[in-house]
């Protein structure tokens, strides 16, 4: 190559370099401002004792970060947050797998109608269903009338720290299994028919078909299923702070309700923000774990 | 007309306008309320009253404008955005004694105790008994507007069939007949008809629900202690020994507490429970579903229990009331504006009429020392009796505590005291001994509260 022809190809690229950055600048102008500063901001909030109130603050290094790890709310959020996590992702995940297949199997006509049924629930307000699902376990309503009346069981609902958390992975799974299924279905859809009929010739058939033919193919959707549902299981705040309060005994309390309880209900905001870095680095090594877990999974 | 010239004008236009707008002679005081329909109804009244008197504050005319406080994710937060995006009103209601210790400490509320005005509004609501405990650090930040004093709702049949057809259980002894005669025949005949406990409480398992400590410990560590403080400045000045005779008060009811939701339970035709803590709040809900008040209807307020006969049952109020807010964007020019519109409210010709609108609308019983005594009162007063009860606790009721720490210093209170009490109270058919739960409670308090 020559020199002249080296120089073209360098202006060539610079040039498709500015185009590339022009119309990529929106999104990172929105980035800078509404993630990397708030971000960045957040870190420096975190060194200081600034409740956003008061006219002047005082540094206090890491002394958020230490308070956060001595604290027993934070300490239980951190366990809820694995134990949200093993309950949440496999029951959505059965639950939606099993409703893909549903809507798989049904006649065309069918497949919208139920398709939008099904995603109903994630649209539904977490205020409202926490609202509903209160008044349904409350004590004198008619459910626990008849469980006392007819079975002779009284169950506290609210008051039993085992219960009041499988009430609150109930509503989540409810509430995103649905959707989750439209992924799933859209991915089941998309498998040729011809790799069914070629199964069915070989004679893989109900399990043997589904583990080696059907989750094979459907396998990247199950991986972005898995973090998604792993993201929602960090995220959960609504049900625990309108039902619970994050008890009984810190049984239901999640990193987001600690995280708002020490921004807006104890007003330190600095120990809050603390308390939010925790949490995205917690976020963050687990979803990495299960993305190399599936990566290698995938590539099997 | 080409661009220069178009923009000369407008700049021109902009300047002028400026001009005008500073030579107009408004100064605008933004004044927010209560994120509730009543509270705004009320002062929304109020300050169009105000602004058509053209008050002045210097030379220049006073408009006040008033809206409601945003109240997501709570009104404290709302009042913790705004003063950070220095977007705050100079003024606001809605105001604890406790939040109000969290502003002061930030620097961002006015001490108004050597205010001319605020010496004028206390005489004009008759409140100079009142606002010793609304002090913090010797210093006033809050002019209180009402008291919502917690006392207990009784079921007028469930109490009769108990034996107290007269009056109402009074003291910790009246409380221990009315547990024995519930765990015995009687309450064995009102539990066959649906009543199905003593006392309705849940929130006493309940200690991530903070504020719930006001209505059912402090309520009752108030009447036990004649008033006394939970906490000073950095010092916990709880009474260890008092604390332990709330403890064992709530605990003697055993397993007759209802520890589980049940939020309609005073609305039904058959009423599950014999008591609960309540506020002139619920007041309206009951009416409205049909329920009458007194010895020969279906409920009746009673007053927090003591510890003998003849005590005086000072109580918890739920109490909050208007603060005048600094820094930030609020000018000197606007804090004097607010001032001239709050002592407009309550000169002395005007608080009585004003306090009496604000219970018509609001259904809240106004700060004032005069309530019982005061003409203005008595119409009201003597066609709604359920409130006259609570009217006379007034003067007895004791407001929040005034800690930046409050919030978690209750939750340390129930976490580590009174939940686990009370869970082994329900499970015990002996008296549990409250001491040492309160000996953890303290040492729980302490730490989340950075107090000696």
């Amino acid at each position: 190559m020559t020199r002249n022809s080296a120089r073209g190809r360098d202006r060539t690229m610079i040039r498709e370099n500015r185009v590339g950055w022009l119309f990529s600048s929106p999104y990172v102008v929105y980035a800078v401002v509404f993630f990397l500063g708030p971000l960045v901001w957040a870190f420096w909030l975190t060194l200081t004792d600034w409740n956003l109130m008061s006219e002047s603050w005082h540094w206090v290094g890491l002394a958020n970060f230490t308070d956060a790890f001595q604290s027993e709310h934070v300490a239980a959020a951190f366990v809820n947050s694995f134990k949200y996590l093993g309950c949440v992702v496999p029951i959505s995940l059965a639950l939606a797998t099993f409703l893909a297949f549903v809507l798989h199997g049904l006649p065309p006509k069918l497949k919208g109608l139920f398709s939008v049924l099904f995603f109903i629930p994630y649209l539904s307000s977490g205020v409202a269903t926490s609202v509903f699902v209160k008044f349904f376990f409350s004590y004198s309503s008619s459910f626990n009338a008849w469980l006392r009346g007819t079975l002779h069981v009284k169950i506290s609902w609210f008051t039993d720290p085992t219960a009041a958390f499988w009430i609150i992975v109930g509503i989540i799974v409810w509430k995103v299994s649905g959707y989750y299924a439209l992924f799933l279905f859209a991915s089941l859809e998309s498998i040729p028919p011809e790799i069914g009929e070629a199964a069915e010739i070989d004679g893989a058939q109900g399990p043997r078909r589904f583990f080696r033919i059907t989750l094979p193919a459907i396998l990247p959707t199950v991986d972005t299923v898995l973090v998604l549902a792993a993201g929602l299981a960090y995220s959960i705040f609504s049900e625990p702070f309108l039902l619970t309060g994050g008890g009984p005994h810190l049984a239901t309390t999640s990193w987001q309700l600690e995280l708002y309880n020490a921004s807006f209900v104890s007003f330190r905001s600095g120990y809050g923000a603390a308390i939010a870095l925790l949490m995205a680095a917690n976020i963050f090594i687990v979803i990495r774990a299960i993305t190399a877990v599936m990566d290698r999974v995938t590539d099997r | 007309m080409s661009i220069r010239k178009t923009l000369l004008c407008l700049a021109v236009g902009l300047a002028f306008g400026a001009a005008a707008s500073a030579q107009s002679g408004t100064v605008t005081v933004n004044f927010w309320t209560a994120p509730n329909q009543g509270q705004f109804t009320y002062w929304d009244g109020i300050v169009q009253s105000f602004n058509a008197s053209k008050v002045k504050v210097g030379s220049k005319t006073i408009v006040v404008q008033v809206q409601k406080m945003p109240e997501t994710p709570s009104s404290e937060a709302g009042i913790q955005n705004a003063l950070a995006t220095k977007t705050a009103p100079a003024l606001s209601e809605n105001i604890n004694r406790g939040f109000a210790a969290t502003l002061a400490a930030s620097g961002r509320v006015y001490d108004i105790k050597d205010e001319a005005f605020y010496k004028s509004v206390v005489v004009s609501r008759k409140m100079e008994g009142i606002m010793p405990g609304w002090a913090i650090d010797g210093k006033q930040y809050v002019i209180p507007l009402y008291a919502n004093a917690m006392g207990y709702h009784w079921n007028v049949t469930a109490l009769k069939a108990l034996g107290f057809a007269a009056a109402v259980p009074t003291t910790s002894a009246d409380l221990a007949k009315l547990v024995a005669a519930f765990k015995g025949p009687q309450g064995a005949a009102l539990k066959a008809k649906g009543v199905d406990h003593l006392f309705l409480r849940p929130q006493l398992l309940r200690p991530e629900n903070w504020w719930e400590r006001w209505f059912d410990f402090q309520m009752e560590y108030e009447a036990f202690s004649g008033g006394k403080s939970l906490v000073e400045g950095d010092k916990l000045t709880m009474d260890p020994k008092i604390a332990g005779e709330v403890f064992a008060l709530f605990g003697s009811i055993g397993d007759a507490i209802q520890g589980e939701q049940d939020d309609t339970a005073f609305e039904r035709a058959v009423v599950p429970a014999v008591v609960m803590v309540t506020a002139p709040w619920d007041i309206p809900k009951y009416k409205t579903a049909g329920k009458k008040y007194g010895l020969s209807g279906d409920y009746i307020y009673g007053p927090p229990l003591v510890r003998k006969a003849g005590d005086v049952p000072y109580t918890f109020a739920d109490a909050k009331g208007l603060t005048f807010y600094k820094g930030g964007n609020i000018t000197e020019e606007q804090h004097e504006a607010a001032v001239a519109f709050v002592s407009w409210v309550f000169a002395p010709d005007k608080s009585a009429d004003n306090d009496m609108k604000w219970l018509t609308v609001t259904g809240m019983l106004p700060m004032r020392g005069d309530l019982t005594t005061n003409a203005a009162f008595a119409g009201f007063i003597k066609e709604n009796p359920e409130y006259a009860e609570q009217a006379g606790w007034i003067a007895h009721s004791v407001p929040a505590m005034a800690s930046a720490r409050m919030t978690e210093i209750l939750t340390a209170l129930g976490e580590k005291g009174l939940a686990p009490y009370i869970t082994a109270a329900m499970k015990s058919q002996s008296p549990v001994d409250p001491a040492p739960y309160v000996a953890e409670a303290i040492t729980a308090m302490k730490k989340a509260g950075g107090l000696k």
